[in-house]
């Protein structure tokens, strides 16, 4: 009986394994292929039928495309769209994080009249495609001479973060207890000292879930820098990537394109391997993306 | 009594000070652009001349540019299939990777890798394995005798391509279907298991119901998301072939970026518009659910 229950179970086993192996192969092939091709010679890139594997590892690719991009005044390409993006990242995350903590606060631990209108008319904003006002935007920027800089792809997450975000630190702080607020009143603090000393080091595990997702957000944004970044020097790592494969000649062949693309996808792989918790929280919270 | 009046008169403009960055923000980058591309909408503007109107000549001329009923169609064939149906598949990937065996977890970070990768690089990953003279793929498909396709640069195939492409991303909703699965309180497996139900018996009538609401959340906001598609289409196939995977996204950001008609792409975004926002009432008059639910305490 127990025996044959074992062995039920030992099928069981082997079949789920069996089908999430032949899954996993299916689902990572591409990136194997993505190393693969990235190792070969040019040539061997361009054979017909194509390739598996290379002949022989061509770890150079990683270092010829390094000066496949060419240079501004002496200074790589690929210099000034990591220094771009390098900025971005933590001005956005400082943005995101600080400013989206700071409007939960209000919309959670203080009650006043407004409040939950205000807080209606921010999650009403997540139905508004980016698409509408994209154009006005642009227009805006335009109008304000924010053109072809950074300001664009900032200061707007300085602004709450989006509404999801807002509704993330907001679900969280409404789990902490309110008698952490009151006792500190009591004790005579006022609502700047209670948000610093006690709210904002009590949401930290939540807070690097939305840091998390602001990096992830900012590293693979294409739109936002195709529309207000136009000269070259002003790119970001995901633009210049994306301009790779249009050159491909140029660049010197499909390897050191792919070998860039491993390059450029290597961070939030390795902030994914260390941060699985928080990056799997802003995937569940905030949905499916299109 | 008058103490408590300044108390509360104090804690209102405490509570508007933390308020504040998301009512610049609200007023400056969602209302006056709604309200600027509602405007543009009725005119023809470049953004270097000043707008002349011209009424609803946009809503009617958009009708008769090239590719626009295509891509109308293209981007609900796109959002309608590939979200349910990344949602249906992903269902059953969430329950093998929801057993309770050795080494799960790797097969989870297995499934999800292909989201981690930027659009960017999986764009032009997948745009090389799919082509038809270089592309591995041919190589896979002739070896099996199925013949050689030509994936995104054919008209015939390319939107079916980019379908079956985020498809690869199904790691996602792997992930919401897994949550779900969590949220169900053991106690009904508990009960199913002494009632006698099988383990299909149980899915069926435990687990499915269980998690219907977040996944009919996820399904109408995925919905959402897909109708505004965009960097796939751009990095993989920019519209082509013969505009067979242009989308109302892609159409606005080529009008009103590229051809600066401004007025004409804002016409087409409202458009767009009208049409999640019927969506969106549909979910709310359905579900009582939804997010705004929590904005009471």
């Amino acid at each position: 009986m127990t025996s044959s229950v074992k062995r039920r179970r030992r099928i069981f086993a082997a079949t789920v394994y069996a089908i999430l192996i032949v899954g996993a192969a299916i689902f990572c092939f591409p990136i194997f292929m993505l190393l693969s091709r990235s190792l070969m010679t040019t040539v061997e890139s361009t054979v017909v039928p194509a390739k598996f594997f290379p002949s022989v590892l061509q770890w150079h690719n990683y270092v010829d495309i390094f000066k496949a991009v060419g240079t501004l005044e002496g200074t790589s390409y690929w210099w000034l769209w990591f220094k771009n993006t390098a900025v971005l990242e933590v001005m956005v995350i400082a943005g995101t994080v600080l400013s989206s903590v700071w409007v939960a606060y209000g919309f959670t631990r203080i009650k006043f009249p407004g409040r939950n209108f205000v807080f209606a008319v921010v999650m009403g904003t997540m139905m508004i495609p980016s698409t509408v006002t994209m154009i006005p935007l642009y227009t805006i920027f335009s109008d304000l001479n924010w053109l072809n800089t950074l300001h664009p792809l900032i200061w707007p997450m300085w602004c709450g973060g989006g509404a999801v975000n807002i509704f993330l630190v907001v679900q969280f702080l409404r789990t902490l207890p309110r008698e952490l607020n009151e006792s500190a009143r009591i004790d005579g603090a006022n609502e700047f000292k209670i948000f610093f000393r006690i709210v904002l080091p009590a949401a930290v595990p939540i807070l690097t879930a939305v840091g998390v997702g602001a990096f992830v957000g900012v590293w693979n944004d294409l739109v936002n820098p195709l529309l207000y970044l136009n000269t070259k020097d002003m790119w970001t790592l995901a633009l210049g990537v994306s301009t790779l494969n249009v050159n491909v000649g140029e660049i010197g062949g499909i390897p050191y394109v792919f070998a860039a693309c491993t390059i450029f996808s290597l961070p939030p792989i390795v902030l994914f391997t260390f941060a699985q918790k928080y990056f799997i929280e802003s995937v569940v919270m905030s949905g499916i993306k299109g | 009594m008058r103490d408590k009046t300044k108390v509360k008169l104090k804690r209102t403009v405490t509570g508007y000070v933390f308020l504040l960055p998301v009512i610049i923000g609200l007023a400056l980058f969602t209302v006056l652009p709604l309200v600027k591309s509602f405007y543009y909408s009725f005119t023809e503007y470049n953004n270097i001349t000043p707008p002349i109107n011209v009424g609803l000549q946009n809503y009617k001329d958009m009708w008769s540019q090239m590719f626009f009923t295509k891509s109308v169609i293209n981007t609900f064939v796109y959002a309608f299939i590939s979200v349910p149906l990344g949602l249906f598949c992903s269902f059953f990937l969430a329950l093998g990777l929801n057993a309770k065996l050795k080494g799960i977890k790797v097969f989870r970070a297995l499934f999800y890798l292909p989201v981690i990768l930027p659009a960017v690089a999986s764009g032009i990953l997948i745009t090389d394995l799919f082509s038809y003279t270089y592309g591995i793929y041919n190589r896979i498909f002739m070896a099996l005798g199925l013949g050689r396709f030509a994936f995104f640069t054919s008209e015939k195939t390319a939107m079916l391509s980019l379908i079956v492409y985020s498809l690869w991303g199904m790691g996602s909703s792997m992930l919401i279907w897994l949550a779900g699965f969590k949220s169900v309180s053991d106690t009904y497996y508990e009960v199913a298991k002494i009632e006698g139900g099988g383990p299909v018996w149980t899915l069926l009538h435990v687990t499915v119901p269980m998690t219907t609401p977040t996944i009919f959340y996820n399904l109408i906001m995925g919905i959402i998301n897909s109708l505004q598609v965009f960097t796939p289409v751009y990095v993989i196939t920019s519209g082509g072939p013969n505009g067979s995977t242009s989308t109302l996204a892609y159409m606005i950001y080529t009008f009103g970026m590229s051809y600066r008609k401004m007025g004409l792409a804002s016409a087409m975004a409202w458009f767009l518009f009208v049409i999640i926002m019927a969506l969106t009432l549909f979910v709310y008059k359905t579900n009582k659910w939804v997010y705004y639910e929590g904005g009471k305490d």
